[in-house]
């Protein structure tokens, strides 16, 4: 098990770096100049010029690149070239919103998508299988940014039993309360997804460990069947839907941005969107090597968690 | 099956003649699979001929009758925005989002079997190698990384299909190097190997059979998420620009008036993609099913 | 012209909804004043967009400085209390400086600060606070002189030459040479600012930090602010004016604009910016109300005068007479803007309505064209971009000018872009292909004229994108900007106007009215003719 974190962890940290740097480099292939966004209409070439030198963007890529690198090394995320803020500012705090909303809709898709995988495999092939899985491809096909406007519609506006868009309260911003109301439709419609994929997984394997021959012998020994369900097949369904959930949060944390514009939710997701546009650098590194650095970090905790729950994998790593 | 009292490569090749018949024959059973590949023959013979079949000019408008609703004379699905009509732009609109969803899947698809398969087979150090630098891609988001290569190539259909397929290569890569992997362990290859034939050979006729089955599968699955993805893109302008009628497009406009009672010009493109997109995954789904050797023999077991 | 059946109707509906509008009361320039202000209360607004930075000299955009207004004042000030009827262009009022002389040569400017003013955090405003602020961003040997800064307000102190503080309360600013519009651009915000901030904030957070801690003068100072959901302002009890009835502003970004209108019907914000046309009918049917105005506003196009069919002047002035403004202000803009009938906009003195060069006239398009050697038409590209701070709702307008034009034989392909890409790629100019690049500006100064079109300021060394260059005008653009009365320059301006309308330079095509919907309870909002304004009348009910 420690040779195996252990090796996991020396490529996290080469893989981590591979991300920064192929960030780097298609960044640099983002046309346009963030310096004149930032200077706006009424920028003449000499003051363009003069900003591009005082922020360090006129010196060759490599040194820019080693000299964030160290920066990074030192806790020092850098300065945001169009939002005149250090980047750590406001990649922490809206890191940590997009993972409050991950986390919304991982809950989400963990309470219902487990069960109604579960509960369409015990009904194969029934109305209540084919339907329930029609229902969750049909969450998945749907564009986010259209379906989360009519859900607004219909349970913010015409219902108003929950706020239009936002995290906190305009006038009166509150604590987790507030949160909490503000979180639900988002989190319920960036959980569409992954609740489809989880529980069509989690059919599939229910499906597998149900008709597994160990289960259909202990059947035949007379077992009752509700034990059957929960002591023994759940053991065995776990690992493939551990593994699926951790890639879903993964997933989530890039996929949230459609909810984050949507729902105006203040997360890093829509930030790297407009970021991203905009070519502020020191902002995009940062700000995908975090998502990239929770994305890794996820994936092991799911790989070891797999590991734990099935023997096999184990043997293998 | 036992194929020890045939040649070898004449016995594959019978194996595969008649797994391709069964996985055919369980496919045309399954209603469902079916559906959904009429549903999208169907879609695809409408944009192919939209010129003929289009009622008007789906980027000519008339301002002043804006945002009427369906069932007006002459434009059963209404008016967009600009005045257009909607059952034009729906039937031009199949050509943009059917391309964007096949076009890219396809060429990635193609990208991803040699890398992946020369990867998994050859293997050793390099396959790994490779597989290591495809890794730092896993660790972007899907979305992320589709909107910076859309980013830094810019809107329009072709950079769509572009920063779309080059997004995809490492996951279907992926899925092929696993199956390959899997594949090259088995018997029949090491059969195949000691019976003379080339590496070349091995890799097209014996392993690129059984490879492609889960890449196909993961292909159609991967269109109909491909389809919603680039709409996406669209809403976020990064993607198919106006004023093409692309239903990404459509739906993003849309959105502009749908609190204010003109529901019809988003919804209507929305339905489309959602009914493309399941139909896609449903048919992937089918596929899958009927690639399984249970559901060939028609046990349920 | 014989009136159809069908016109008749269609003009009989109009005039009775224009007079049912009449009765119910339509649009106003300033929201209902019934009953007494009060004070109290927190009025939330629902903004297009984020705001970039908190310091009022590095922020750019009309956006940033609506916010940063109302903690920052410049020397020079404008008198926003009156509507745009009342006020077509917002006059001149003392802001930090009581008064000011200009010598008889035009060259120096002697200011008299404001007596007795604090900043927010305690410290006092005098002449050498100022002198501060202004090296800041002019001076490149200042110890806390700022690039960024002095990037921003470029303009307004290039022709500045040496800062004298003749004693601790007076001001004296020597030109280069006399430049007319100094005292107007001290006012502005649209591209930086002169609000003078607190020299003790600079020098304690440095300029790179300062935006988070912003410290001025004005009638709110600053609570918190989160980034992408809450700007909080809070009254300035110690101001030295007219002190606000509202305890607290609180802005709230929401780019989505249907996110805008639900946040409004929703009751979550008080008062919303930019409402999709489509909205703003049904809005006021359900008991809002539109505050709007005559802000300098113009959407135009700069034609690329390095294109070959563009260089033709007659070219230029068909495409002018083939786009229908006041189709697509009422039908498509739902008449939340006016046409445009000058490339100056309605709040400026030099601003001269034609409607013969701007006018609607397709066939006489046509018989330019021909005349010109197009007489089947060609085809263009048009750069605009898919949103952004005042571009209204700048695709379908783009798509409309596409339709008005393929009525004369010009086939347009649209490249649209995202707003902040779009304006690094709109500054450094038109490039060969494009026939025209679409933006949104203006400012009460006409000296914004000499901005787009000064051959010395053609990108990427400035804003005129298009390479404009006649040296006739440069000549009384200069002439203008170095008046020393604002009567002789108006009268420069007006005829550089005619100028660039014979030569049809710049295709204005309509004027936002910016408005604004507002709940009931909103009492005291004025809609000046400025892109931003005071919230010391604001009052809740």
């Amino acid at each position: 098990m420690v040779g195996f974190l252990v090796r996991r962890l020396l490529s996290t940290v080469l893989v981590l770096i591979g991300v920064s740097i192929l960030v780097f480099l298609i960044m640099q292939l983002v046309p346009g100049d963030p310096v004149r966004s930032m200077l706006g209409q009424a920028a003449t070439a000499e003051r363009v010029t003069e900003v591009r030198h005082q922020l360090g963007l006129d010196r060759p890529l490599i040194v820019q690149y080693l000299d964030w690198i160290l920066g990074v090394l030192h806790g020092d995320l850098g300065q945001s070239l169009t939002l005149s803020q250090p980047v750590s500012s406001i990649l922490f705090p809206k890191l940590g919103n997009t993972m409050i909303l991950a986390g919304g809709s991982l809950l989400i898709c963990l309470v219902i998508g487990v069960p109604l995988g579960m509960v369409a495999a015990r009904r194969q092939y029934s109305v209540v299988d084919r339907g329930s899985m029609f229902v969750a491809l049909g969450g998945a096909s749907v564009p986010v940014y259209w379906a989360g406007l009519v859900i607004i519609n219909i349970f913010a506006l015409k219902l108003g039993w929950f706020p239009t868009s936002g995290m906190y309260d305009t006038r009166n911003p509150g604590g987790f309360e507030d949160v909490l109301v503000h979180l639900v439709l988002p989190s319920v419609a960036a959980a569409v997804v992954p609740t489809a994929v989880v529980a069509r997984m989690a059919r599939g394997s229910m499906v597998e460990a149900l008709h597994a021959d160990h289960v259909q012998m202990l059947r035949a020994s007379g077992v009752p069947e509700r034990l059957v369900i929960w002591k023994h097949t759940l053991r065995n369904i776990l690992p493939p839907v551990v593994n699926i959930v951790g890639l879903q949060a993964g997933y989530l944390l890039g996929g949230v941005i459609f909810v984050e514009v949507v729902f105006n939710w203040p997360g890093l997701g829509g930030q790297l969107y407009t970021s991203i546009t905009a070519g502020d650098m020191p902002m995009i590194q940062a700000g995908v090597l975090f998502i990239a650095l929770v994305f890794v970090v996820v994936n092991l905790v799911t790989d070891v968690a797999v590991a734990l729950l099935d023997p096999r994998t184990r043997k293998e790593a | 099956m036992t194929t020890a009292t045939l040649t070898q490569p004449a016995a594959t090749a019978w194996r595969r003649r008649s797994q391709f018949r069964l996985a055919t024959r369980a496919l045309a059973r399954d209603k469902v699979a079916v559906g959904a590949l009429v549903v999208l023959t169907l879609v695809v013979l409408v944009a192919i001929f939209a010129p003929l079949i289009s009622p008007y000019d789906p980027l000519v408008g008339d301002p002043t009758i804006r945002l009427l609703p369906p069932g007006t004379p002459g434009h059963l699905l209404g008016l967009d925005g600009q005045g257009r009509d909607i059952l034009s732009r729906l039937i031009w609109g199949g050509r943009y989002s059917l391309s964007v969803a096949i076009v890219p899947v396809l060429c990635a698809g193609v990208v991803a079997l040699v890398l992946g398969m020369v990867a998994g087979y050859f293997g050793g150090r390099w396959g790994e190698l490779v597989m290591r630098v495809l890794d730092v891609v896993f660790a972007f988001p899907i979305v992320l990384f589709a909107i910076a290569i859309a980013a830094v190539l810019g809107p329009g259909l072709v950079n769509s299909m572009l920063a779309i397929g080059i997004t995809l290569v490492p996951y279907m890569a992926r899925v092929v190097y696993t199956a390959t992997v899997q594949e090259s362990g088995k018997d029949y290859v090491e059969a195949a190997r000691a019976a003379g034939l080339t590496e070349v050979e091995i890799l097209g006729k014996q392993l690129l059979p059984n490879v492609l089955s889960p890449l196909v599968v993961y292909a159609t699955t991967l269109a109909g998420l491909v389809i919603v993805l680039a709409a996406g893109l669209s809403f976020l302008g990064v993607g198919i620009t106006p004023p093409a009628p692309d239903w990404g497009v459509m739906t993003s406009d849309g959105r502009q008036v749908l609190l204010e009672g003109y529901a019809h010009v988003a919804t209507i493109p929305g339905l489309m993609i959602f009914i493309v997109a399941i139909a896609f995954n449903l048919l992937g789904d089918g596929i899958r099913d009927a690639l399984d050797p249970h559901k060939q023999t028609g046990s349920r077991n | 012209m014989v009136l159809s059946g069908k016109r008749l109707r269609q003009l009989s509906a109009v005039v009775i909804a224009l007079a049912l509008l009449a009765a119910c009361g339509g649009p106003s320039a300033s929201s209902g004043a019934s009953g007494t202000p009060h004070s109290g209360g927190t009025l939330a607004i629902g903004i297009e967009s984020e705001v970039d930075v908190l310091d009022p000299q590095r922020a750019g955009g009309w956006v940033s400085w609506r916010v940063n207004r109302q903690m920052f004042e410049p020397l020079v000030d404008e008198d926003l209390s009156k509507p745009s009827a009342q006020a077509a262009v917002p006059a001149l009022r003392p802001g930090l400086a009581t008064s000011w002389e200009l010598s008889p040569d035009g060259t120096v400017y002697t200011f008299h600060i404001r007596p007795n003013v604090k900043f927010h955090d305690g410290t006092p405003l005098d002449a050498a606070a100022v002198e501060f602020n202004i090296r800041r961003m002019w001076d490149k040997s200042f110890q806390y002189y700022d690039a960024k800064a002095a990037g921003q307000t470029n303009f307004v102190w290039q022709p500045l030459k040496s800062i004298a503080t003749p004693d601790p309360m007076t001001l004296q600013l020597t030109m280069k040479q006399p430049f007319e519009p100094f005292l107007r651009l001290l006012s502005q915000g649209g591209n930086g600012s002169t609000g003078i901030m607190s020299p003790a904030s600079i020098k304690q957070y440095g300029n790179d930090n300062v935006g988070e801690h912003p410290v001025g003068t004005g009638p709110f100072k600053f609570v918190d602010r989160v980034r992408g959901q809450r700007i909080t302002l809070a009254r300035n009890d110690d101001y030295w004016g007219t002190k606000p009835y509202l305890d607290k502003v609180v802005f709230r970004p929401l780019p989505d604009p249907s996110s805008r209108v639900a946040s409004l019907r929703a009751n979550e914000v008080d008062m919303i910016a930019v409402p999709p046309p489509d909205s703003v009918a049904s809005l006021q049917q359900s008991g809002f109300q539109v505050s709007e105005g005559a802000p300098p506003h113009v959407w135009f196009l700069s034609f690329n005068f390095n294109d070959p069919i563009m260089k033709n002047k007659l070219v230029r002035q068909a495409i002018n007479l083939a786009i229908d403004r006041q189709g697509m202000a009422t039908n498509l803009l739902k008449d939340t803007v006016k046409p445009a009938y000058d490339v100056q906009a309605p709040a400026n003195a030099a601003y001269v309505a034609n409607t013969e060069a701007y006018g609607y006239n397709p066939d006489k398009a046509k018989q330019l064209l021909a005349q010109a050697g197009y007489p089947n038409g060609f085809s263009t590209v048009m750069m605009t971009s898919v949103d952004g701070s005042g571009q209204i709702i700048p695709v379908p307008m783009a798509e409309y000018i596409q339709q008005n034009l393929a009525k004369v034989g010009i086939q347009i392909q649209l490249q649209t872009t995202e707003w902040i890409s779009y304006l690094s790629k709109w500054a450094q100019g038109t490039p060969p292909g494009v026939g025209w690049a679409q933006q949104s500006w203006g400012m009460t100064t006409p000296y914004w004229l000499y901005i787009v079109t000064s051959s010395s300021l053609k990108a990427p060394n400035g804003p005129n994108v298009g390479g404009y260059s006649n040296p006739q005008l440069d000549q009384v653009m200069q002439q203008a900007m170095t008046a020393t009365t604002e009567a002789g320059a108006v009268e420069k301006w007006k005829e550089a106007n005619r100028i660039v309308t014979d030569d049809a330079a710049i295709a204005p095509i309509v004027n936002d009215k910016a408005p604004y919907i507002l709940s009931s309870k909103v009492h005291g909002f004025v809609s000046p003719s400025e892109e931003w304004y005071d919230l010391n009348t604001v009052w809740l009910s």
